[in-house]
Protein backbone atom coordinates (compact mmCIF):
# COMPACT_ATOMS: atom_id res chain seq x y z
CA UNK A 1 0.00 0.00 0.00
CA UNK A 2 1.61 3.04 -1.11
CA UNK A 3 0.96 6.87 0.16
CA UNK A 4 -1.91 7.60 -2.68
CA UNK A 5 -3.62 4.25 -1.94
CA UNK A 6 -3.60 4.72 1.68
CA UNK A 7 -5.07 8.58 1.73
CA UNK A 8 -7.55 6.94 -0.76
CA UNK A 9 -9.06 5.00 2.19
CA UNK A 10 -8.89 7.90 4.32
CA UNK A 11 -11.27 9.47 1.89
CA UNK A 12 -12.99 6.62 1.72
CA UNK A 13 -13.67 5.49 5.24
CA UNK A 14 -12.74 8.30 7.76
CA UNK A 15 -16.15 9.23 8.56
CA UNK A 16 -17.83 6.17 8.69
CA UNK A 17 -15.54 5.11 11.31
CA UNK A 18 -15.76 8.67 12.86
CA UNK A 19 -19.71 7.98 12.89
CA UNK A 20 -19.24 5.02 14.47
CA UNK A 21 -16.87 5.59 16.81
CA UNK A 22 -19.04 9.23 17.61
CA UNK A 23 -21.85 6.67 18.50
CA UNK A 24 -19.92 4.66 20.77
CA UNK A 25 -18.22 7.30 22.60
CA UNK A 26 -20.90 10.24 22.49
CA UNK A 27 -17.62 12.51 22.61
CA UNK A 28 -16.26 14.04 19.93
CA UNK A 29 -12.66 14.33 21.03
CA UNK A 30 -12.35 10.63 21.95
CA UNK A 31 -14.07 9.70 18.45
CA UNK A 32 -11.28 11.57 16.67
CA UNK A 33 -8.87 9.68 18.78
CA UNK A 34 -10.48 6.41 18.03
CA UNK A 35 -10.11 7.30 14.02
CA UNK A 36 -6.49 8.69 14.22
CA UNK A 37 -5.37 5.47 15.86
CA UNK A 38 -7.28 3.17 14.14
CA UNK A 39 -5.26 5.09 10.99
CA UNK A 40 -1.67 5.09 12.27
CA UNK A 41 -2.45 2.01 13.25
CA UNK A 42 -2.78 1.05 9.35
CA UNK A 43 -0.19 3.34 8.12
CA UNK A 44 2.50 1.15 10.51
CA UNK A 45 1.16 -2.27 9.45
CA UNK A 46 0.52 -0.89 5.65
CA UNK A 47 2.61 -3.97 4.30
CA UNK A 48 1.00 -6.10 6.28
CA UNK A 49 -2.64 -5.51 6.05
CA UNK A 50 -4.11 -7.34 3.15
CA UNK A 51 -5.75 -4.71 0.84
CA UNK A 52 -9.03 -6.41 0.66
CA UNK A 53 -9.79 -6.45 4.43
CA UNK A 54 -8.25 -2.22 5.02
CA UNK A 55 -11.85 -1.56 5.88
CA UNK A 56 -12.09 -4.17 8.81
CA UNK A 57 -8.79 -3.56 9.53
CA UNK A 58 -9.73 0.21 10.95
CA UNK A 59 -13.07 -1.15 12.08
CA UNK A 60 -11.50 -3.83 14.21
CA UNK A 61 -9.11 -1.63 15.44
CA UNK A 62 -11.48 1.09 16.36
CA UNK A 63 -13.67 -1.52 18.22
CA UNK A 64 -10.78 -2.40 20.09
CA UNK A 65 -9.65 0.83 20.74
CA UNK A 66 -13.90 1.93 22.04
CA UNK A 67 -13.96 -0.85 24.02
CA UNK A 68 -10.65 -0.81 25.98
CA UNK A 69 -11.47 3.33 26.82
CA UNK A 70 -15.06 1.62 28.07
CA UNK A 71 -13.43 -0.05 30.34
CA UNK A 72 -10.56 2.08 31.59
CA UNK A 73 -12.92 5.12 31.54
CA UNK A 74 -15.58 5.12 33.99
CA UNK A 75 -17.01 8.01 32.64
CA UNK A 76 -18.31 6.93 29.73
CA UNK A 77 -21.06 4.51 32.23
CA UNK A 78 -21.67 7.62 34.30
CA UNK A 79 -22.74 9.50 30.81
CA UNK A 80 -24.53 6.60 29.89
CA UNK A 81 -26.74 7.00 32.58
CA UNK A 82 -26.85 10.83 33.27
CA UNK A 83 -28.01 10.63 29.53
CA UNK A 84 -30.81 8.15 30.47
CA UNK A 85 -32.21 9.97 32.98
CA UNK A 86 -32.51 13.13 30.79
CA UNK A 87 -33.85 11.80 27.91
CA UNK A 88 -36.56 9.97 30.43
CA UNK A 89 -38.10 13.24 31.79
CA UNK A 90 -37.29 15.04 28.35
CA UNK A 91 -39.44 12.38 26.70
CA UNK A 92 -38.41 12.88 23.42
CA UNK A 93 -40.78 11.81 20.62
CA UNK A 94 -38.49 11.79 17.57
CA UNK A 95 -37.84 8.36 16.52
CA UNK A 96 -34.32 9.03 15.40
CA UNK A 97 -33.21 10.82 18.75
CA UNK A 98 -35.01 8.08 20.82
CA UNK A 99 -32.57 5.48 19.02
CA UNK A 100 -29.94 7.44 19.86
CA UNK A 101 -30.81 7.69 23.42
CA UNK A 102 -31.96 3.92 23.17
CA UNK A 103 -28.66 3.25 21.85
CA UNK A 104 -26.88 4.73 24.89
CA UNK A 105 -28.46 2.30 26.99
CA UNK A 106 -26.88 -0.87 25.35
CA UNK A 107 -23.69 -2.40 26.58
CA UNK A 108 -20.95 -1.77 24.85
CA UNK A 109 -20.95 -4.80 22.97
CA UNK A 110 -24.28 -4.52 22.10
CA UNK A 111 -23.95 -1.28 20.55
CA UNK A 112 -20.91 -2.01 18.42
CA UNK A 113 -22.32 -5.01 16.92
CA UNK A 114 -25.53 -2.94 15.95
CA UNK A 115 -23.57 -0.16 14.91
CA UNK A 116 -21.50 -2.17 13.04
CA UNK A 117 -24.60 -3.66 11.18
CA UNK A 118 -26.68 -0.81 10.58
CA UNK A 119 -24.04 1.58 10.03
CA UNK A 120 -21.52 0.01 7.87
CA UNK A 121 -23.60 -3.03 6.55
CA UNK A 122 -21.40 -5.92 7.88
CA UNK A 123 -22.83 -9.19 7.95
CA UNK A 124 -22.68 -11.34 10.84
CA UNK A 125 -19.29 -12.65 9.74
CA UNK A 126 -17.69 -9.88 9.53
CA UNK A 127 -18.68 -8.41 12.39
CA UNK A 128 -17.98 -11.72 14.31
CA UNK A 129 -14.40 -11.03 13.05
CA UNK A 130 -13.71 -7.24 13.63
CA UNK A 131 -15.54 -7.78 17.61
CA UNK A 132 -13.50 -10.86 18.35
CA UNK A 133 -16.65 -12.67 18.85
CA UNK A 134 -18.37 -16.28 17.48
CA UNK A 135 -20.94 -16.30 14.84
CA UNK A 136 -23.96 -17.00 17.50
CA UNK A 137 -22.57 -14.68 20.09
CA UNK A 138 -22.80 -11.77 17.35
CA UNK A 139 -26.54 -12.88 16.66
CA UNK A 140 -26.98 -13.10 20.32
CA UNK A 141 -25.95 -9.90 21.08
CA UNK A 142 -27.99 -8.27 18.24
CA UNK A 143 -31.18 -9.78 19.06
CA UNK A 144 -30.90 -8.49 22.59
CA UNK A 145 -29.68 -5.03 20.91
CA UNK A 146 -32.25 -5.14 19.66
CA UNK A 147 -34.71 -6.35 21.92
CA UNK A 148 -33.60 -3.23 24.40
CA UNK A 149 -34.18 -1.01 21.58
CA UNK A 150 -37.37 -2.23 20.12
CA UNK A 151 -38.50 -2.05 24.45
CA UNK A 152 -37.09 1.48 24.56
CA UNK A 153 -39.11 2.70 22.29
CA UNK A 154 -41.92 1.00 22.84
CA UNK A 155 -41.74 2.94 26.93
CA UNK A 156 -41.03 6.41 24.93
CA UNK A 157 -44.30 6.56 23.18
CA UNK A 158 -43.05 7.12 19.76
CA UNK A 159 -45.21 7.49 16.93
CA UNK A 160 -43.87 5.09 14.38
CA UNK B 1 -33.47 -17.55 58.05
CA UNK B 2 -33.72 -16.53 61.30
CA UNK B 3 -32.62 -13.13 62.52
CA UNK B 4 -33.28 -10.25 64.08
CA UNK B 5 -36.30 -7.94 62.33
CA UNK B 6 -36.19 -3.92 62.51
CA UNK B 7 -37.28 -1.35 60.45
CA UNK B 8 -34.49 -1.11 58.09
CA UNK B 9 -35.09 -4.92 56.99
CA UNK B 10 -38.61 -5.71 57.70
CA UNK B 11 -39.23 -5.53 54.60
CA UNK B 12 -37.41 -8.39 53.17
CA UNK B 13 -40.10 -10.54 55.51
CA UNK B 14 -43.20 -8.55 54.57
CA UNK B 15 -44.42 -10.97 51.41
CA UNK B 16 -43.56 -14.18 53.65
CA UNK B 17 -45.34 -13.43 56.07
CA UNK B 18 -48.69 -12.43 53.93
CA UNK B 19 -48.35 -15.67 52.22
CA UNK B 20 -47.18 -17.64 55.75
CA UNK B 21 -44.17 -19.42 54.42
CA UNK B 22 -41.98 -17.54 57.26
CA UNK B 23 -40.90 -20.00 59.72
CA UNK B 24 -42.04 -20.18 63.42
CA UNK B 25 -39.21 -18.66 64.94
CA UNK B 26 -39.19 -15.74 62.19
CA UNK B 27 -42.84 -15.53 62.05
CA UNK B 28 -42.97 -14.84 65.63
CA UNK B 29 -39.92 -12.20 65.64
CA UNK B 30 -42.00 -10.36 62.85
CA UNK B 31 -45.01 -10.17 65.04
CA UNK B 32 -43.14 -9.30 67.98
CA UNK B 33 -41.58 -6.45 65.87
CA UNK B 34 -45.41 -5.35 64.38
CA UNK B 35 -46.34 -4.92 67.99
CA UNK B 36 -43.46 -2.30 68.47
CA UNK B 37 -44.23 -0.62 65.30
CA UNK B 38 -48.18 -0.05 64.81
CA UNK B 39 -47.48 1.85 61.62
CA UNK B 40 -46.52 -0.89 60.21
CA UNK B 41 -48.68 -3.13 61.19
CA UNK B 42 -51.28 -1.11 59.67
CA UNK B 43 -49.53 -1.27 56.67
CA UNK B 44 -48.97 -5.21 56.06
CA UNK B 45 -52.94 -5.53 57.25
CA UNK B 46 -53.74 -2.84 54.33
CA UNK B 47 -51.24 -5.21 52.31
CA UNK B 48 -53.47 -8.59 53.15
CA UNK B 49 -56.42 -7.07 52.42
CA UNK B 50 -55.39 -5.81 48.62
CA UNK B 51 -54.11 -9.49 48.38
CA UNK B 52 -57.20 -10.96 48.85
CA UNK B 53 -59.29 -8.90 46.60
CA UNK B 54 -56.76 -9.30 43.99
CA UNK B 55 -57.53 -13.32 44.41
CA UNK B 56 -61.31 -12.39 44.53
CA UNK B 57 -60.69 -10.58 41.08
CA UNK B 58 -59.15 -12.83 39.37
CA UNK B 59 -61.44 -15.54 40.85
CA UNK B 60 -64.08 -14.12 38.54
CA UNK B 61 -62.38 -14.02 34.84
CA UNK B 62 -61.39 -16.36 32.51
CA UNK B 63 -57.98 -16.35 31.96
CA UNK B 64 -57.94 -18.29 28.56
CA UNK B 65 -59.77 -15.48 26.89
CA UNK B 66 -56.77 -12.77 27.75
CA UNK B 67 -54.32 -15.08 25.93
CA UNK B 68 -53.25 -14.59 22.47
CA UNK B 69 -53.07 -17.45 20.73
CA UNK B 70 -50.10 -17.69 17.83
CA UNK B 71 -50.18 -19.54 14.64
CA UNK B 72 -46.72 -20.79 13.94
CA UNK B 73 -45.27 -20.44 10.57
CA UNK B 74 -41.98 -21.91 9.17
CA UNK B 75 -40.77 -22.94 12.56
CA UNK B 76 -41.86 -19.72 13.80
CA UNK B 77 -44.05 -19.88 16.86
CA UNK B 78 -44.20 -18.29 20.50
CA UNK B 79 -41.16 -19.19 21.66
CA UNK B 80 -38.82 -17.77 19.14
CA UNK B 81 -41.07 -15.15 16.96
CA UNK B 82 -39.17 -11.94 18.92
CA UNK B 83 -35.62 -13.74 17.95
CA UNK B 84 -36.75 -14.04 14.52
CA UNK B 85 -38.00 -10.43 14.32
CA UNK B 86 -35.19 -9.12 15.75
CA UNK B 87 -33.08 -11.26 12.94
CA UNK B 88 -35.52 -10.48 9.87
CA UNK B 89 -34.07 -6.80 10.43
CA UNK B 90 -31.19 -7.55 9.05
CA UNK B 91 -33.32 -8.95 5.76
CA UNK B 92 -30.59 -8.44 3.16
CA UNK B 93 -28.76 -11.15 5.50
CA UNK B 94 -31.34 -13.52 4.90
CA UNK B 95 -34.59 -12.99 3.01
CA UNK B 96 -36.05 -16.60 3.06
CA UNK B 97 -36.28 -15.23 7.06
CA UNK B 98 -37.78 -12.22 6.12
CA UNK B 99 -40.44 -13.64 4.43
CA UNK B 100 -41.45 -16.03 6.50
CA UNK B 101 -41.51 -13.45 9.69
CA UNK B 102 -43.74 -11.37 7.22
CA UNK B 103 -46.08 -14.46 6.57
CA UNK B 104 -45.78 -15.19 10.56
CA UNK B 105 -47.16 -11.63 11.37
CA UNK B 106 -49.81 -11.68 8.56
CA UNK B 107 -51.29 -14.87 10.11
CA UNK B 108 -50.85 -13.15 13.65
CA UNK B 109 -51.96 -9.59 13.53
CA UNK B 110 -51.81 -8.93 17.26
CA UNK B 111 -47.88 -9.31 17.05
CA UNK B 112 -47.72 -7.00 14.12
CA UNK B 113 -46.96 -4.07 16.27
CA UNK B 114 -43.67 -5.83 17.71
CA UNK B 115 -42.71 -6.61 14.19
CA UNK B 116 -42.58 -2.88 13.57
CA UNK B 117 -41.34 -1.93 16.46
CA UNK B 118 -38.07 -3.90 15.24
CA UNK B 119 -38.06 -2.79 12.01
CA UNK B 120 -38.02 0.74 13.93
CA UNK B 121 -35.60 -0.10 15.74
CA UNK B 122 -32.76 -0.24 12.87
CA UNK B 123 -30.56 2.12 12.98
CA UNK B 124 -29.37 4.65 10.38
CA UNK B 125 -26.33 6.48 9.63
CA UNK B 126 -26.02 10.55 10.02
CA UNK B 127 -24.31 11.16 7.43
CA UNK B 128 -24.19 14.82 8.26
CA UNK B 129 -21.83 13.74 11.34
CA UNK B 130 -18.12 13.83 9.72
CA UNK B 131 -14.90 13.47 10.22
CA UNK B 132 -13.59 17.41 10.13
CA UNK B 133 -10.36 17.25 8.81
CA UNK B 134 -8.55 14.42 7.21
CA UNK B 135 -5.77 16.22 5.73
CA UNK B 136 -4.37 15.33 9.41
CA UNK B 137 -4.74 11.62 8.91
CA UNK B 138 -3.45 11.56 5.27
CA UNK B 139 0.30 10.79 4.70
CA UNK B 140 2.20 13.71 2.37
CA UNK B 141 3.19 12.03 -1.05
CA UNK B 142 6.83 12.37 -1.24
CA UNK B 143 8.03 13.95 -4.27
CA UNK B 144 10.77 10.98 -4.45
CA UNK B 145 9.98 7.39 -3.32
CA UNK B 146 12.85 5.12 -2.17
CA UNK B 147 12.50 2.09 -3.98
CA UNK B 148 15.59 -0.35 -4.69
CA UNK B 149 14.17 -1.66 -7.40
CA UNK B 150 13.63 2.17 -9.09
CA UNK B 151 17.96 2.62 -8.24
CA UNK B 152 18.37 -0.73 -9.92
CA UNK B 153 16.85 -0.06 -13.32
CA UNK B 154 18.20 3.40 -13.33
CA UNK B 155 21.61 1.96 -13.03
CA UNK B 156 20.81 -0.60 -15.30
CA UNK B 157 19.57 1.94 -18.35
CA UNK B 158 22.96 3.81 -17.48
CA UNK B 159 24.84 0.91 -17.65
CA UNK B 160 23.05 0.60 -21.29
CA UNK B 161 22.95 3.63 -22.46
CA UNK B 162 26.74 3.76 -21.31
CA UNK B 163 27.80 0.82 -23.29
CA UNK B 164 25.65 2.27 -26.17
CA UNK B 165 27.25 5.54 -26.32
CA UNK B 166 30.24 4.06 -26.06
CA UNK B 167 30.06 1.02 -29.14
CA UNK B 168 28.42 3.89 -30.46
CA UNK B 169 31.77 5.76 -30.28
CA UNK B 170 33.98 3.07 -31.45
CA UNK B 171 34.38 2.95 -35.24
CA UNK B 172 33.94 0.24 -37.13
CA UNK B 173 36.62 0.07 -39.28
CA UNK B 174 39.07 -2.57 -39.97
CA UNK B 175 42.67 -1.55 -40.94
CA UNK B 176 44.77 -3.12 -43.36
CA UNK B 177 48.56 -2.98 -43.05
CA UNK B 178 51.07 -1.64 -45.30
CA UNK B 179 52.63 -4.85 -46.31
CA UNK B 180 49.14 -6.69 -46.67
CA UNK B 181 46.91 -8.98 -45.03
CA UNK B 182 48.49 -11.95 -45.99
CA UNK B 183 51.11 -11.76 -43.22
CA UNK B 184 48.45 -11.51 -40.65
CA UNK B 185 46.23 -14.18 -39.22
CA UNK B 186 43.99 -11.41 -37.17
CA UNK B 187 44.03 -7.76 -36.03
CA UNK B 188 42.85 -6.05 -32.87
CA UNK B 189 41.27 -2.51 -33.21
CA UNK B 190 41.39 -0.76 -29.76
CA UNK B 191 39.02 1.93 -28.97
CA UNK B 192 39.24 2.73 -24.98
CA UNK B 193 40.54 -0.51 -23.99
CA UNK B 194 37.88 -2.39 -25.86
CA UNK B 195 39.54 -4.24 -28.44
CA UNK B 196 37.75 -5.88 -31.48
CA UNK B 197 39.12 -8.88 -32.40
CA UNK B 198 37.96 -10.07 -36.26
CA UNK B 199 39.76 -12.71 -38.12
CA UNK B 200 41.23 -12.23 -41.79
CA UNK B 201 39.76 -15.66 -44.18
CA UNK B 202 42.00 -16.50 -46.98
CA UNK B 203 39.65 -14.97 -49.31
CA UNK B 204 38.77 -11.71 -49.48
CA UNK B 205 38.08 -8.83 -46.74
CA UNK B 206 35.76 -6.19 -47.31
CA UNK B 207 36.59 -3.17 -45.51
CA UNK B 208 34.64 -0.64 -43.89
CA UNK B 209 33.45 2.29 -46.12
CA UNK B 210 34.31 5.89 -45.00
CA UNK B 211 33.41 8.01 -48.28
CA UNK B 212 31.89 10.96 -45.89
CA UNK B 213 35.93 12.34 -45.23
CA UNK B 214 37.55 9.95 -47.52
CA UNK B 215 38.58 12.89 -49.83
CA UNK B 216 39.50 15.47 -47.00
CA UNK B 217 42.89 16.40 -47.37
CA UNK B 218 44.77 16.58 -43.99
CA UNK B 219 48.36 18.33 -44.14
CA UNK B 220 51.48 17.47 -41.89
CA UNK B 221 50.73 13.91 -41.66
CA UNK B 222 53.32 11.71 -40.52
CA UNK B 223 53.61 8.71 -42.21
CA UNK B 224 53.45 5.06 -40.67
CA UNK B 225 56.80 4.20 -40.89
CA UNK B 226 57.87 1.48 -43.54
CA UNK B 227 60.13 -1.50 -42.94
CA UNK B 228 62.69 -2.28 -44.84
CA UNK B 229 62.02 -4.41 -47.49
CA UNK B 230 62.58 -8.06 -47.34
CA UNK B 231 61.71 -7.79 -43.84
CA UNK B 232 58.72 -9.98 -42.38
CA UNK B 233 56.67 -6.57 -42.23
CA UNK B 234 57.40 -5.80 -46.05
CA UNK B 235 55.47 -2.99 -47.56
CA UNK B 236 53.61 -3.19 -50.52
CA UNK B 237 54.00 -0.24 -53.04
CA UNK B 238 51.58 2.90 -52.06
CA UNK B 239 49.57 3.37 -55.49
CA UNK B 240 48.05 6.72 -55.01
CA UNK B 241 49.70 8.89 -52.11
CA UNK B 242 47.63 12.24 -52.84
CA UNK B 243 44.01 10.00 -52.07
CA UNK B 244 44.46 7.08 -50.40
CA UNK B 245 41.00 6.01 -49.66
CA UNK B 246 40.65 2.65 -47.09
CA UNK B 247 36.95 3.09 -48.06
CA UNK B 248 37.50 1.58 -51.16
CA UNK B 249 39.91 -0.66 -50.13
CA UNK B 250 39.93 -4.20 -51.23
CA UNK B 251 42.07 -6.70 -50.61
CA UNK B 252 42.36 -9.64 -52.68
CA UNK B 253 45.18 -12.89 -52.66
CA UNK B 254 45.01 -14.59 -55.59
CA UNK B 255 44.89 -18.51 -56.26
CA UNK B 256 47.88 -18.99 -57.43
CA UNK B 257 49.50 -17.24 -54.71
CA UNK B 258 51.28 -14.57 -56.16
CA UNK B 259 52.65 -12.04 -54.88
CA UNK B 260 50.46 -9.37 -55.75
CA UNK B 261 50.75 -5.34 -55.06
CA UNK B 262 47.34 -4.69 -52.57
CA UNK B 263 46.09 -1.56 -53.33
CA UNK B 264 45.11 1.00 -51.62
CA UNK B 265 46.65 -0.56 -48.54
CA UNK B 266 48.34 2.63 -46.55
CA UNK B 267 45.91 4.45 -44.34
CA UNK B 268 44.09 7.56 -44.44
CA UNK B 269 44.07 9.15 -41.86
CA UNK B 270 41.61 12.12 -42.98
CA UNK B 271 39.03 9.24 -42.38
CA UNK B 272 39.59 9.79 -39.06
CA UNK B 273 38.54 13.83 -39.40
CA UNK B 274 35.55 15.28 -37.48
CA UNK B 275 34.97 11.59 -35.86
CA UNK B 276 34.52 11.45 -32.39
CA UNK B 277 36.75 9.47 -30.84
CA UNK B 278 37.46 8.07 -26.93
CA UNK B 279 41.42 8.34 -26.56
CA UNK B 280 44.29 7.43 -24.23
CA UNK B 281 46.73 10.09 -23.26
CA UNK B 282 50.05 8.96 -23.33
CA UNK B 283 50.68 11.02 -20.63
CA UNK B 284 48.43 8.91 -18.36
CA UNK B 285 47.56 5.37 -17.73
CA UNK B 286 45.86 4.06 -20.52
CA UNK B 287 43.20 2.05 -18.93
CA UNK B 288 39.68 2.34 -19.36
CA UNK B 289 38.92 3.59 -16.18
CA UNK B 290 41.43 5.98 -16.25
CA UNK B 291 40.12 7.11 -19.61
CA UNK B 292 36.54 7.28 -18.53
CA UNK B 293 37.47 9.21 -15.55
CA UNK B 294 39.26 11.70 -17.62
CA UNK B 295 36.35 11.49 -20.25
CA UNK B 296 39.17 12.10 -22.64
CA UNK B 297 37.04 12.60 -25.87
CA UNK B 298 37.98 14.42 -28.44
CA UNK B 299 36.60 15.12 -32.12
CA UNK B 300 39.33 15.17 -34.64
CA UNK B 301 39.85 18.04 -36.86
CA UNK B 302 42.22 19.25 -39.44
CA UNK B 303 44.06 21.57 -37.10
CA UNK B 304 45.10 18.22 -35.34
CA UNK B 305 48.66 16.29 -36.00
CA UNK B 306 47.35 13.49 -37.01
CA UNK B 307 50.02 10.29 -36.74
CA UNK B 308 50.01 6.81 -36.99
CA UNK B 309 52.60 5.63 -35.03
CA UNK B 310 54.20 2.31 -34.62
CA UNK B 311 54.07 1.44 -30.97
CA UNK B 312 55.19 -1.99 -30.69
CA UNK B 313 56.47 -4.35 -32.96
CA UNK B 314 57.50 -7.99 -32.53
CA UNK B 315 57.89 -11.09 -34.48
CA UNK B 316 53.84 -12.15 -33.76
CA UNK B 317 51.98 -8.45 -33.80
CA UNK B 318 52.82 -5.45 -34.83
CA UNK B 319 50.79 -2.33 -33.17
CA UNK B 320 49.83 1.08 -34.91
CA UNK B 321 49.04 4.27 -32.83
CA UNK B 322 46.71 6.69 -34.31
CA UNK B 323 47.66 10.13 -32.61
CA UNK B 324 45.81 13.08 -32.58
CA UNK B 325 48.45 15.75 -31.16
CA UNK B 326 48.81 13.86 -27.96
CA UNK B 327 45.92 11.77 -27.83
CA UNK B 328 46.01 8.54 -28.44
CA UNK B 329 42.52 7.97 -30.01
CA UNK B 330 43.06 4.09 -31.53
CA UNK B 331 45.36 1.50 -31.59
CA UNK B 332 45.37 -1.29 -34.33
CA UNK B 333 47.23 -4.38 -33.67
CA UNK B 334 48.30 -6.77 -36.39
CA UNK B 335 49.07 -10.12 -35.87
CA UNK B 336 51.03 -12.69 -38.06
CA UNK B 337 50.26 -16.24 -39.13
Amino acid sequence: MDVRAYNKIVDEHADGLFRFAYSMCKDRDDAQDVVQDAFSKLWEKKDQVDPLKVKSYIFTTAHHKVIDMFRKNKRFQKMEDSTFHMTTHQKSHDLKEVLDEALNTLPEIQKSVILLRDYEGYNYEEIAEIAGLTLSQVKVYIFRGRQKLKSYIGQMDVVI
Amino acid sequence: MSQLINISNYEEFVMDYIDGTLDVIDRAHFEAFLLKHPEVALEVEEMMESDLNIVSIAEGLDANSLKISVTPVDGIDESNYEEAMALSVDSDLDPRLANSVQSFVDNNPKLAKDYKMYMAAKLSADHQLVYADKSRLKQPIPLFVFNPMVYRIAAAIAIILGITALLNSIQNEMYVPRDGLSNYASFDVENIGSPVSKSVSNGTIDLVENASVANRIVQNIERLPIKEPGSKWKAAPVLDREQPSLAIAQTSILPDGMDRPIPAEELNLAQFVGKKFLGLSPDKTGTTKSLLKESAKKVIDQSDQIALNTVKADNNKKTFSLMAGTLEFKRVTYRSN
